[in-house]
């Protein structure tokens, strides 16, 4: 089942990668060096970017779709090339670029590991080794170009390597870039239990309330629990709040559950509110407050609240008209 | 989205079944060729020139698009959906929700 979600900042992150590479003068006599021929692929890469988003901004319907799914699979059409070249230069300090471009670009859209090109599985045992030799610095660096990897490997190694080293930074890229996996919820504790300063805890906070995967509130609970930070303990607390008004949501065919979760998220909503409030954080209160009134009116199982408004050619209409249908209601946007 | 949605209206059309949208485009100008386009007949409230900071969307706490609501034939919202679930997924529920609607308007406590 694909699930596509297009928050409004995909747009940006489509558009964004179109300004960079840029045209240098280049001796053609010598043969190019590692780090040219690198620094050719990722041009021809940022090129083939911006084509598909050229042709994106003029295909419509469907044609649209294929266009995105190419989009999010150009890595890893070109994690080959650029394993190769690591591979065919591994004394060339450029290597250590081509294979670490391969670990963020070359996973490709799907999760199914099936899909996984040949190069990516290859750069990721290369990696990995990487992971123990490269000086501390060096890799803090390099795994920060690294965001949201798919490698459960990778992510163990650098956990081994954050643990041996006794880095904090290591710990955190581990609980970010892998808070989707069980890896990276372990990180996350860790993280907030012994470096509870360090602003990542704060951003996996915000992660797991808007994620939704099965082990967030776990997580999220274990933070609160581990935790000496009054913010952090009030953000992961409006965030299982939110995550279990997602889950109850999601129980409707099973109402005397979805009941429970429900109960419960309106347990931590409420106190998120009071929390908020205690500490004269006005935003958060808000946010925390829209959450709590939307939670009690538009779940699962209540009377659809009344939409009076125009229509696309300014007459007015209500939700309510169409009593005695089954109606879909669908928030879109043509873009 | 839109050739599910089509051929929705379109299967459904003798049914006690309506696609109701809420568009977030903030220029209806640039709307209405896509319209046409698309073949885009069902009705959908506007949600203003703010986009999709609108008022509609902020009441309803939409934070993804497209959000989709599955509401039965009383006004209740039995199904929330935040992102497209797959066709497969949405034409079950609401076939069962019509067999439900249906079932009310022969037995006449509609």
């Amino acid at each position: 089942m694909v699930k596509r979600i297009v928050f409004s900042g995909l747009v940006a992150l489509l558009v964004l990668p179109a300004v960079r590479g840029r045209d240098e003068p280049k001796d053609d006599k010598k043969p190019p060096s590692v780090k040219e021929q690198y620094d050719a692929l990722v041009k021809e890469f940022s090129a083939a970017q911006r084509k598909v988003i050229a042709d994106l901004r003029a295909a419509k319907g469907e044609e649209r779709e294929k266009l995105i799914e190419k989009y999010m699979g150009l890595g890893k059409e070109y994690a080959g090339k650029f394993y190769q070249l690591a591979e065919d230069n591994p004394k060339d300090p450029t290597a250590t670029d081509a294979l670490f471009w391969v670990m963020q670009h070359g996973a490709g859209s799907s999760d199914d590991k099936k899909t996984e090109s040949p190069a990516y599985k290859k750069a990721e045992g290369k990696v990995t080794a990487l992971v123990l030799d490269l000086p501390l610095k060096e890799l803090t660096r390099r795994l920060n170009g690294v965001s949201r990897t798919k490698s459960n490997v990778l992510l163990e190694a650098v956990a081994k390597r954050a643990e041996k080293d006794d880095s904090e930074d290591l710990l955190a890229w581990v609980a970010t870039s892998g808070i989707f996996s069980p890896t990276g919820e372990k990180a996350a504790v860790r993280l907030a239990e012994k470096y509870p300063d360090h602003p990542a805890v704060n951003q996996v906070v915000l992660m797991l309330g808007r994620g939704g995967q099965p082990g967030a509130v776990e997580t999220l609970k274990q933070i609160i629990e581990k935790t000496t930070k009054p913010r952090v303990k009030a953000d992961a607390g409006f965030a299982v709040g939110q995550a279990l008004a997602a889950r109850a949501d999601e129980l409707g065919d099973k109402p005397a559950e979805a009941e429970k979760v429900a109960a419960e998220a309106e347990k931590y909503l409420t106190a998120a509110v009071d929390q908020f409030g205690k500490e004269d954080l006005t935003d958060k209160k808000e946010a925390a407050e829209r959450e709590l009134k939307a939670f009690r009116t538009l779940r699962v199982g209540k009377e659809a609240p009344e939409i009076s408004g125009k229509d696309l050619d300014g007459k007015e209409f209500k939700l309510s008209d169409y009593r005695g249908k089954v109606v879909l209601l669908d928030f879109w946007g043509n873009w | 989205m839109y050739p599910h949605e089509r051929s929705l209206v379109k299967n459904l059309a003798d049914k006690p079944f309506a696609l109701v949208g809420v568009n977030s485009d903030p220029d209806l100008d640039k709307l209405k060729p896509v319209l046409k386009e698309e073949e885009i007949t069902w009705r959908s409230f506007t949600n203003g020139p703010k986009g999709t900071r609108g008022p509609i969307s902020t009441e309803w706490n939409v934070r993804g698009w497209p959000t989709l609501y599955l509401i039965d034939h009383k006004g209740i919202i039995r199904h929330k959906y935040l992102g497209s679930p797959g066709d497969a997924v949405l034409d079950k529920a609401i076939e069962k929700l019509v067999g439900e609607a249906e079932k009310d308007t022969k037995s006449g406590s509609q």
